[in-house]
């Protein structure tokens, strides 16, 4: 399990004396993409919040790249490689596209902003001629490759995607998801939450299911036989 | 004709002399803003409390009675900005601790509120002020002549800091990866932090300069005009009004408005339009305010408009 960039044990999250997240046990390693799937209000979007550091951690530790990582602030485990890509995409509406990807840079040394900016853009080119336009301007499909190019700009070895398919026309989702395989491909370790409809399970090397915040691992029908 | 040129040309050189003061207090709250999306009334009372201050450090009629330092007017200036600065880092730290950042803009614009009247309720009563005696200035008592105007050395440096605080901030905020990232903080503060933005450092540093500025602004309307509270509230609330016209988000148009109050003030107060009315004067006053509020949001909607989401 060398190759584990993040794995929980026996997390718990909640918020006050209302426990949302309980002994959760997962874990994605590099080069993987795994989907973690639930109805509305299961704990997908809590347990994804709760890796990138802006929801507190009741029980249990967080391990990022072999060290815990459970009391990090999010600005630390950015710097330590997890990139977000949260549900609604929140792009920087009122900056341009190009002002956004640097912010997604700003765990980097200035010097190496550029670089990071050259990837994005080999990732998603349909980004290139609308560097200077207000990203609250683009289409969805649009703000979703800006909103994962950011997160993509640190150069990540974990990218939590939320609801990439959210409000989208079938071809864009396929964009989106041939984009996350590109990226998984390249050694990156992908979780993404989705809706039940909304799974691929022919980009997921591993589907986990959430309910009522417990966390299992989906068996195919087929595979119980 | 020569009459009513050369009222004209002192109304220009008083009113433009007079918007340096007025433009300081917006620059705190414009930056508070930025990064906070409330109304920042706590450097209000930051800047009220360095004019107490400032009378307190310096002022040296040895009739009024109580210890005082009677610091050299200058080192007093920076003492007190110095205080501010740390008086805005701590309500920075305060507002920046998780919880407090989670409540919502109008509770932080209550709790700034409070504490602005808290800090001017103590200082006023502690420093036992009187509110006639104007403190030394801490740029001495020279005069400068400008198109035949006579103005004092104080109004001059008040307006140079403010155009260059303005310049600077804002080329600063426009070009450097801390503006940018204070921009994206102002869009969305958690999205700035899920991108790595260290939002609680950026959050204590922009309410540190704004506490400084706005102490800076406190001690020049008390080397100006006095240390007497109601002037300093009426002071604070003209700051306010100022700042809205760039929708509490522009440092020029700040600047700009203020240039329009210190020049329309300057010449109601000469009387340009009739013998001096107070309360005429402020209503003409706050008209052509509200028309160039309302002008910028036509204009400049971005400004007025931007999606909010969350405050710090």
């Amino acid at each position: 399990m060398s190759d584990v960039v993040v794995a929980t044990e026996a997390l718990s999250v909640g918020y006050g004396s209302y426990i949302v997240l309980s002994d959760v046990n997962a874990h994605v390693a590099a080069g993987e993409i795994v989907t973690l799937v639930g109805l509305n209000g299961a704990g997908k979007s809590t347990l994804l919040k709760t890796l990138i550091g802006t929801n507190p951690v009741l029980a249990g530790r967080i391990i990022l790249g072999g060290k815990d990582a459970t009391k990090w602030p999010a600005h630390r485990r950015v710097a330590a490689g997890v990139g977000f890509s949260p549900e609604g995409r929140r792009v920087f509406v009122n900056m341009s596209v190009e002002a956004n990807l640097l912010v997604g840079a700003a765990s980097l040394p200035q010097s190496r902003e550029r670089r990071g900016l050259d990837r994005v853009l080999a990732l998603f080119p349909e980004l290139r001629g609308r560097l200077e336009q207000r990203a609250g301007t683009l289409s969805g499909g649009e703000q979703q490759m800006l909103a994962i190019g950011r997160a993509l700009m640190p150069g990540p070895r974990l990218l939590l995607v939320e609801e990439p398919s959210q409000g989208l026309a079938p071809v864009v989702i396929d964009r989106v998801y041939d984009a996350l395989a590109a990226i998984a491909a390249d050694g990156v370790a992908v979780l993404i939450a989705e809706q039940f409809q909304q799974v691929r399970e022919d980009v997921s090397d591993r589907v986990l299911v959430i309910d009522a915040g417990r966390v299992t691992e989906y068996q195919p029908a087929g595979d119980l036989l | 004709m020569d009459v009513h040129l050369t009222l004209w040309k002192q109304v220009l050189v008083l009113g433009v002399a007079e918007a340096g003061l007025y433009a300081l207090l917006p620059i705190a709250l414009v930056l508070s803003y930025r990064v906070s999306r409330t109304i920042a009334f706590v450097h209000g009372g930051i800047a009220a409390s360095s004019a107490l201050l400032y009378w307190w450090f310096v002022f040296d009629n040895p009739i009024v009675p109580g210890y005082r330092p009677q610091l050299p007017p200058f080192l007093g200036l920076c003492v007190v900005v110095a205080i501010s600065a740390a008086m805005g880092a701590a309500y920075g730290i305060g507002v920046t601790i998780p919880k407090i950042a989670a409540l919502p803009r109008m509770t932080l614009t209550v709790v700034s509120l409070g504490a602005m009247m808290i800090a001017i309720g103590i200082f006023t009563s502690t420093l036992k002020v009187v509110p006639e005696s104007i403190p030394p200035s801490p740029f001495g008592n020279g005069r400068v002549t400008v198109f035949d105007v006579v103005l004092t050395s104080l109004r001059l440096a008040t307006l140079t800091m403010s155009v260059v605080l303005v310049i600077a901030l804002a080329a600063f905020l426009s070009m450097s990866r801390t503006g940018r990232h204070l921009k994206a903080i102002s869009d969305d503060l958690e999205a700035s932090a899920w991108c790595g933005v260290k939002v609680a450092k950026v959050g204590a540093g922009v309410h540190t300069a704004a506490g400084a500025v706005a102490g800076l602004a406190g001690a020049l309307i008390a080397a100006q005009s006095g240390p007497d509270p109601i002037n300093l509230i009426l002071f604070l609330l003209r700051g306010l009004t100022i700042a809205i016209v760039g929708g509490l988000m522009s440092l020029p148009l700040a600047l700009a408005a203020s240039l329009v109050v210190g020049i329309v003030e300057t010449a109601l107060t000469v009387g340009i339009v009739g013998p001096y009315s107070l309360g005429r004067n402020e209503f003409i006053l706050n008209a052509i305010l509200l028309v160039l509020i309302m002008s910028v949001a036509r204009l400049r909607p971005r400004e007025f408009y931007l999606l909010e989401r969350q405050s710090l």
